[in-house]
C-alpha cells in the first residue's frame, strides 16, 4: 500500500474534517428542524390541553348542580332502562301507595306518541283515608322514576265517610329520546 | 503570539528576601531592595518600588483574568517540621496534619499558613500504618499581608518555601544533604534526611560578615573590600600577596559558617552540601567551605552571570510551577487549599475540568430543555389530552342529565299546596265533593256549602290566598230540601312559579321515607324485569 506523504495526510485530515464538519451542520439543521416540530407540535399539545381543562373546570359547577338535583329526586337518568322503565315506574307506584295505606284501583298504561319524548303514560287508581293520600302525592316526586304528573283528581269514595278517591294521570318521560327542551311554565 | 496568548493570564515568580525582592516573568526580571516593617510587611518605599515592577513585568489588559503570582517566602520565621498520621484518605489529610499541628506547634493552625508534602508520595505507608508528612508553617498575618499587596495589583499569589525551591528534589538514598543560601547577614539552611527536607534553619553568618572579616584584614573600608572580593570571584588578575590574605580571610570567615553546618559528634554527617547565593562571592565562600570540610563534597553556584530577578530560588519556582505534572514542593496556604492528588496542594493551578463540563451541561441543558421537554412530556402529554377528551365527551352526557332533571323538577306541579290552600279556604260545615287539577294549572273544585255568603266567602279566600290568579264561580245551585245547601262548582287558575315562591303555604312536610337510594329506580324490582313496557292493565 502506497504511504502518503505529510501532505497528502494533511490533505486528507482537512477533507474528513470538512466533509464532517459539513455533515455536523446538515444533520444538525434537519435535527434541530425536527426537534423544532416536535416542539411546536407539543405547544400544539399543550393549548389544546389548557383550553380542555378549562372547559371541563366550568362544567364542575354543572356537575354538582346536576349531583344535587339528583339526590333531590333520587333519580339517576344513567341508570335508567327504556325497556323496563315504565313497568318499574309502574311497581314503584304501586308499592308507594301500598306502603302509604291506600288500596289500589285501577292501573292503566298506554304507549306514548312517537313524536313526543315520552315513553308512556300511567292512569293510577287508589283509595284511602285524605292523610294517605295527600302523603302519597307528596312522595310522587321522590320516586325515583321520570314521571310528571299530568292532572290530579280528587274525589269522596262511595265506600265509606272520610275516604278519598285519587284518580292520578302520569306521563313517564324518555331519557334516550331527551333532546333540548325549553322547560314548561307550570 | 497567538490569538489564546491574547486571553492568557500572566504570571510571575518572585523571591522575596530580607533585604531584596526578585522578580521574574520568564523572559525578564528585576532586582529590587527591601525594607520591612516590623509586622513583616513591606515598608511604603518597598511596596512602591514593588507595584512598579509589577505593572512592568506582568501589565494585564482589562480582558484577561487575574494573573498568577507564585512567591517563594525566606526562612525567618517558617518552621519545618516532620510529621506523621494515619494512612488515611487524600481527603482527610488536611484534617489530620492540622491535628497535629495543633498538637505541635505553638500556634493553632487558623494563625498559620502552612502547607506540607509527602515525600514518599503517599502511596505506600509505613509499616506501623502511618504516612510521613513534611510540614511547613508560618504566622500567617505577613502571608496575607503580601497577599493583599499583590492582589491590589491583580494578582492571585500562591506562596512556596524559597529554601525548598533553590536545589532540584534530592532523590531519597541520597542521604543527608544540606543546602546553605548566602545572605547578608544570615544564611539558610535546609537539611535533608534522605531527599527529605527535615530542618530548616537561620545561621548567623552572612557575606556581609565575609565583607567586614575582608575589610579588617586589607585595613579598607567596606566598599573597597567588597570590590576586592568580587574581584576576586571574577577571577580578576591580582598580586598573588593580596589574593592569598583575601583568600585565607576567606577561609578563616567561613569557619564560622562550617561550625554552624557541622553536625554533632556522633551524629552521621552530610554527604554532600549545596551552596546557593545572588552575588558572585556565592562561589569564593563554596570553594572555601570545601576546603574547610574537607573531604565533604561541597557544589557552589554554577559559574555565569546571574540574571535579573533569576535567583536559584526563582529558578526553582519557575521549574516547579510549569510544565505538566510540575507542582510546589510545599504550599503554603491560609485557608485550605483544594484537595489534590500529589497530597502536597502545591500543584500548578490547572482548568478546573469538573466545573467546565457542569457549565457545559447545564448550558445545554438550557438549550436543549425545551426539546427534551417536548420529546419526554409527549407522551404524559398525550395521555391527559386523552383523558381531558374523555372526559369531554362526558361533558354533553352531564348537560343531557342535568336538562332532563331540570326539566322533571319544573315540571313537578304544586298539587299539595293547591289542596293545602283549598282546605285552608273552605268553609265551616262545607264539603267537596271533587277537586280536579292538571299540569297547566287548571284546578275545578265541586261540593256544597250550608249558606250561600259561605260560597262568597270560599272563594274570596281562594283569591287572597296569592295562589291562584283567577277565581271564577261557575256555578252556585241553592238545594231547598230538607237540609238546605248550596251546591258550587269553582275553577281556578295557580300562579306561575315565580309568582308562588313568595308565598308561605303551610307546614313544611317531613321527608317521605327513601324508596330509593342514590339508584332509586333500580331499588324497585321491576315486576317483570324483561318484560318490555307495553301497556298493562290491572
Amino acid at each position: 500500500m502506497q504511504t502518503l506523504t505529510p501532505r497528502e495526510q494533511r490533505t486528507v485530515r482537512l477533507a474528513a474534517i470538512g466533509i464532517a464538519v459539513y455533515l455536523a451542520l446538515f444533520f444538525g439543521f434537519k435535527g434541530f428542524a425536527g426537534l423544532g416540530a416536535m416542539r411546536a407540535d407539543h405547544e400544539r399539545l399543550v393549548r389544546a390541553a389548557n383550553a380542555l381543562r378549562s372547559e371541563v373546570q366550568t362544567y364542575q359547577t354543572r356537575a354538582l348542580k346536576l349531583q344535587r338535583l339528583m339526590d333531590r329526586t333520587q333519580l339517576d337518568p344513567g341508570r335508567l332502562s327504556t325497556n323496563t322503565v315504565v313497568a318499574q315506574t309502574s311497581a314503584a307506584l304501586q308499592l308507594a301507595a301500598q306502603s302509604g295505606g291506600l288500596q289500589l284501583g285501577a292501573v292503566r298504561e298506554s304507549v306514548a306518541r312517537s313524536t313526543e319524548r315520552e315513553m308512556g303514560t300511567i292512569q293510577f287508581e287508589a283509595m284511602g283515608q285524605p292523610a294517605a293520600v295527600l302523603g302519597f302525592m307528596a312522595r310522587l316526586d321522590k320516586l325515583g322514576f321520570p314521571v310528571v304528573v299530568e292532572s290530579v283528581q280528587l274525589g269522596a269514595d262511595s265506600r265509606g265517610p272520610g275516604m278519598l278517591r285519587i284518580h292520578l294521570n302520569l306521563i313517564v318521560l324518555d331519557f334516550e329520546q331527551w333532546k333540548s327542551r325549553q322547560p314548561s311554565h307550570a | 503570539m497567538s490569538f489564546m496568548e491574547l486571553f492568557r493570564a500572566p504570571s510571575l515568580w518572585v523571591e522575596i528576601r530580607p533585604e531584596s525582592i526578585h522578580l521574574h516573568n520568564g523572559a525578564a526580571g528585576e532586582d529590587l531592595p527591601a525594607a520591612w516593617e516590623a509586622a513583616g510587611t513591606p515598608d511604603a518605599a518597598t511596596r512602591d518600588r514593588l507595584l512598579g515592577a509589577l505593572a512592568r513585568l506582568a501589565p494585564r489588559k482589562p480582558w484577561q483574568a487575574r494573573g498568577t503570582l507564585w512567591c517563594a517566602l525566606p526562612a525567618r520565621g517558617v518552621s519545618l517540621r516532620p510529621v506523621s498520621v494515619p494512612a488515611t484518605t487524600q481527603t482527610d489529610v488536611r484534617k489530620f496534619l492540622a491535628l497535629q499541628i495543633e498538637a505541635r506547634f505553638p500556634v493553632p493552625p487558623d494563625q498559620l499558613a502552612w502547607g506540607w508534602s509527602e515525600p514518599s508520595s503517599g502511596a505506600a505507608a509505613r509499616p506501623d500504618g502511618l504516612r510521613e508528612f513534611t510540614v511547613a508553617a508560618i504566622r500567617r498575618e505577613p502571608v496575607e499581608r503580601l497577599a493583599e499587596l499583590f492582589a491590589a495589583a491583580g494578582f492571585n499569589a500562591i506562596f512556596g518555601v524559597a529554601a525548598t525551591l533553590r536545589c532540584r528534589p534530592l532523590p531519597e538514598n541520597a542521604g543527608d544533604a544540606c543546602s546553605l543560601d548566602l545572605g547578608t547577614r544570615s544564611t539558610e539552611c535546609l537539611e535533608y534526611g534522605n531527599g527529605v527536607p527535615t530542618t530548616l534553619r537561620s545561621l548567623p553568618w552572612g557575606l556581609g560578615d565575609l565583607v567586614d572579616a575582608v575589610a579588617a584584614e586589607l585595613a579598607a573600608d567596606r566598599n573597597e573590600a567588597a570590590a576586592a572580593l568580587a574581584a576576586l570571584a571574577r577571577g580578576d588578575a591580582m598580586p598573588p600577596s593580596r589574593r592569598a590574605a583575601i583568600a585565607g580571610t576567606v577561609e578563616r570567615a567561613v569557619a564560622v559558617l562550617a561550625d554552624g553546618v557541622r553536625r554533632p559528634a556522633g551524629a552521621p554527617g552530610f554527604s554532600r552540601i549545596l551552596v546557593t547565593g545572588i552575588s558572585p562571592e556565592a562561589r569564593l565562600v563554596a570553594d572555601a567551605l570545601a576546603a574547610v570540610l574537607r573531604p565533604l563534597a561541597v557544589d557552589g553556584p554554577p559559574q555565569g552571570t546571574l540574571r535579573p530577578g533569576l535567583t536559584p530560588a526563582v529558578a526553582g519556582l519557575r521549574s516547579a510551577t510549569t510544565g505538566a505534572g510540575s507542582r510546589l514542593p510545599i504550599r503554603l496556604a491560609v485557608a485550605p487549599p483544594p484537595a489534590t492528588a500529589d497530597g502536597g496542594g502545591g500543584g500548578v493551578p490547572s482548568i478546573p475540568w469538573k466545573w467546565v463540563v457542569r457549565g457545559g451541561v447545564l448550558v445545554a441543558a438550557l438549550v436543549l430543555f425545551p426539546y427534551a421537554e417536548a420529546f419526554v412530556g409527549r407522551p404524559i402529554l398525550t395521555r391527559r389530552l386523552a383523558a381531558l377528551r374523555k372526559d369531554t365527551a362526558r361533558l354533553g352526557e352531564i348537560d343531557r342529565r342535568l336538562e332532563f332533571l331540570q326539566y322533571v323538577t319544573d315540571n313537578q306541579s304544586p298539587y299539595i299546596d293547591a289542596v293545602y290552600v283549598v282546605a285552608n279556604a273552605a268553609p265551616p260545615g262545607a264539603r267537596i265533593e271533587s277537586l280536579s287539577m292538571n299540569r297547566r294549572g287548571e284546578v275545578s273544585i265541586g261540593g256544597y256549602t250550608q249558606m250561600p255568603q259561605q260560597v262568597v266567602d270560599f272563594r274570596n279566600k281562594l283569591v287572597d290566598s296569592g295562589f291562584f290568579s283567577g277565581v271564577v264561580l261557575e256555578e252556585q245551585t241553592p238545594i231547598v230540601g230538607g237540609q238546605p245547601r248550596v251546591n258550587l262548582r269553582l275553577t281556578a287558575q295557580w300562579k306561575g312559579p315565580a309568582a308562588r315562591e313568595s308565598l308561605k303555604l303551610g307546614p313544611v312536610l317531613p321527608d317521605p321515607p327513601k324508596t330509593n337510594a342514590p339508584a332509586t329506580n333500580n331499588a324497585v324490582p321491576p315486576t317483570r324485569p324483561a318484560a318490555t313496557n307495553g301497556p298493562a292493565q290491572s
